[in-house]
């Protein structure tokens, strides 16, 4: 083994000292050979031709081999070429030894040889260090290119893998530029929608939202446009199949480094089921108020009805026996008279209960507060969004602005203009869609206001229109019969007039006019 | 209701008024009075135990709703002292479940 290696040691030093030979050695000494005796043949038939001593093409052998061979190859040139001409072209021909009047021309042609050898390997080596820092750089960029494809495709990679966690995260997500407008979307938001990236894109990105709902959100968009905050709302998106569905639009914005907005990020979260579950609720507890309200008024009813029974049972009674003391034979008149005289007690009796229960009733103190009816009917309609959308029905608002301010009980209005709205949206119920609840205001005499609540339901029958306002007249199962008694009272005591008719295109309108205070 | 129908009961035999309404109470005996039947007011039920003896004879008015013992409540405490008299209840809150009672 340590025999072998020894030997493999030797082999390497024997090959390098036989490469180092071959290029320094005998590589320049072949070349130079080479170039001379080509110059040595080719001058002896032209040296007979040309009367000096001619040598320029030792000059040339003595470049060439300086330029192919280096500067070791250059010197040998210039002493082989030096001994040639000593011996062949110098005077004493044939012989080293050189004449003393040639002297001077082999010294000239030494020093010009070994100038020539200098400048030609000297432009060798600055070539081949171009070449060679040629090849370098060639290197050098091949490397750099490679570099770069290679973190070209480590960047496409991970945008792959970034746009399949787009793609496979259960959420419609989406890019906008600075402006807005969309770039890109993964594709549950492209299904759900059912339309084109070039659809979403535009401006009919809008025409997805319910037309209820796109004032809102465009109005908060082009806030968060202009203020650069974030941005969320809930609205209806409209589905491939048509159907809307509640979710919840969040959006925030990426800034650059100089803090301009670069682009948004968004994502369209759906929360129909919380939507329905909130709705279902609210339903609840709005049904659960209105049965204990409808009890109270129950119990309130049958106190009321057993403190007026007490006397009129009471004069029932004693009319009888009136009519006993008169018919009897003979009629005992003082009786009757004293008896006639208690029904005049127990009636007054009844009428005190009466006016006892319009006292209480009148007790609570009225309320008037300068209200804006718009305002109002504009709120009202947003407490009714739920229950319209659960309908089915859509509140269209036909609000005049030239109204003037008038002094109510915002509470009792508003209450009147619910119940009218719900008895509205009832009528329609039957009714196919589009459902259309108009609530609409205007000017009315005397700087008054008339609000008008439209449906257009199958209208008021006849029968119907004159006792709709009688108290416990109901043509609902589940009505009280109040509600519409109540809403007359309430405007009356406003100095106002509801009333009813039918509307020329179908329909029903109930309408209150409220007066200008004196 | 004439006098000559009612004026068949026996002149001992007297109706018995129970009822915490007063004008319910003058009414009726003032009725009775008119077509000749004896009648006696209490405004409780416990009134009118305290004046009952079995001597007595005629039936009861009996109000179904009364402050103290109630009107069924004192049904019973009558059936079970084994006093045999008639009740007529009256009441001004007839339901259902008070005519199954």
């Amino acid at each position: 083994m340590i025999a072998g290696y020894h030997a493999n040691m030797a082999d390497g030093a024997s090959e390098r000292l036989s490469r180092l030979t071959m290029e320094h050695g005998l590589k320049p000494l072949a070349i130079t050979v080479c170039f001379v005796l080509v110059a040595l043949l080719w001058t002896f038939p032209l040296q007979h031709v040309i009367a000096y001593p001619f040598v320029f093409l030792f000059f040339g052998a003595i470049m060439g081999s300086a330029w192919f061979g280096g500067l070791v190859a250059g010197f040998i040139a210039v002493a082989f070429s030096s001994i040639l001409i000593a011996y062949f072209f110098v005077p004493p021909l044939f012989s080293f030894s050189i004449a003393k009047e040639s002297q001077s021309f082999v010294a000239a042609f030494i020093a010009c040889a070994i100038a020539i050898t200098a400048v030609s390997s000297s432009r060798k080596r600055a070539e081949s260090a171009i070449l060679q820092a040629r090849d370098e750089l060639e290197a050098k960029v091949q490397e750099r290119t490679a570099e770069l494809m290679r973190s070209n495709r480590e960047i496409q990679e991970s945008e792959r893998q970034l746009r399949l966690l787009t793609e496979a995260i259960p959420q419609q997500i989406w890019r906008a530029d600075a402006g807005g407008r969309i770039e890109h979307c993964n594709h549950h938001l492209r299904d759900y929608t059912g339309r084109k990236m070039a659809d979403l894109a535009r401006e009919s990105f809008f025409q997805v939202l319910h037309p209820e709902d796109s004032p809102l959100y465009l109005q908060g968009w082009q806030a968060a446009l202009t203020t650069g905050g974030r941005f969320e709302v809930e609205a209806r998106v409209c589905g491939a199949d048509g159907i809307y569905r509640w979710f919840l639009v969040r959006s925030i914005p990426q800034r650059s480094e100089d803090g301009k907005i670069a682009r948004w990020y968004g994502i369209h979260i759906d929360i129909e089921e919380q939507h329905r579950a909130q709705q279902n609720l609210i339903l609840a507890q709005d049904d659960l108020s209105r049965l204990s309200r409808t009890m109270s008024m129950a119990e309130m009813a049958a106190s009321i009805a057993h403190e007026l029974n007490q006397p009129l049972t009471a004069v029932v009674t004693h009319a009888y026996a009136c009519r006993e003391w008169l018919q009897g034979k003979p009629a005992n008149i003082e009786k009757a008279s004293a008896t006639a005289e208690k029904i005049v007690q127990e009636s007054t009796r009844a009428g005190v209960v009466v006016s006892r229960v319009r006292a209480l009733f009148r007790k609570e103190a009225q309320v008037r507060e300068l209200t804006s009816m718009n305002r109002l009917i504009q709120e009202m309609a947003r407490l009714m969004r739920d229950e319209a959308i659960r309908r089915d029905v859509f509140i269209r608002l036909e609000l005049a602005n030239d109204l003037p301010q008038l002094e109510m009980d915002p509470v009792q209005i508003q209450q009147v203009i619910l119940n009218l709205a719900m008895n509205g949206m009832d009528a329609m119920m039957q009714v196919a869609r589009p459902r259309e609840l108009i609530i609409q205001t205007k000017k009315y005499s005397d700087g008054g206001i008339l609000i008008a609540v439209k449906d257009h339901g199958s209208g008021i029958a006849s029968e119907i229109a004159a006792r709709m306002f009688e108290p416990f007249f109901s043509t609902k199962p589940q009505g009280t019969g109040m509600g519409l008694a109540i809403c007359r009272s309430i405007i009356e005591a406003h100095d106002g007039r509801l009333w009813a008719e039918n509307s020329v295109r179908g329909g029903a309108i109930l309408q209150f006019t409220l007066r200008a205070q004196s | 209701m004439t006098g000559n129908s009612i004026g068949a009961l026996d002149a001992r035999e007297t109706v018995f008024i129970v009822d915490d309404d007063e004008s319910i109470r003058e009414g009726l005996s003032n009725l009775l009075e008119a077509v000749g039947v004896n009648a006696k007011c209490y405004s409780t039920a416990e009134g009118f135990s305290a004046h009952w003896s079995d001597a007595m004879a005629g039936c009861l008015l009996l109000d179904a709703r009364l402050p103290g013992i109630g009107g069924v409540e004192f049904q019973e405490r009558l059936r079970k002292s084994r006093t045999k008299i008639p009740i007529i209840f009256m009441t001004a809150h007839g339901t259902s479940r008070w005519y199954a009672k």
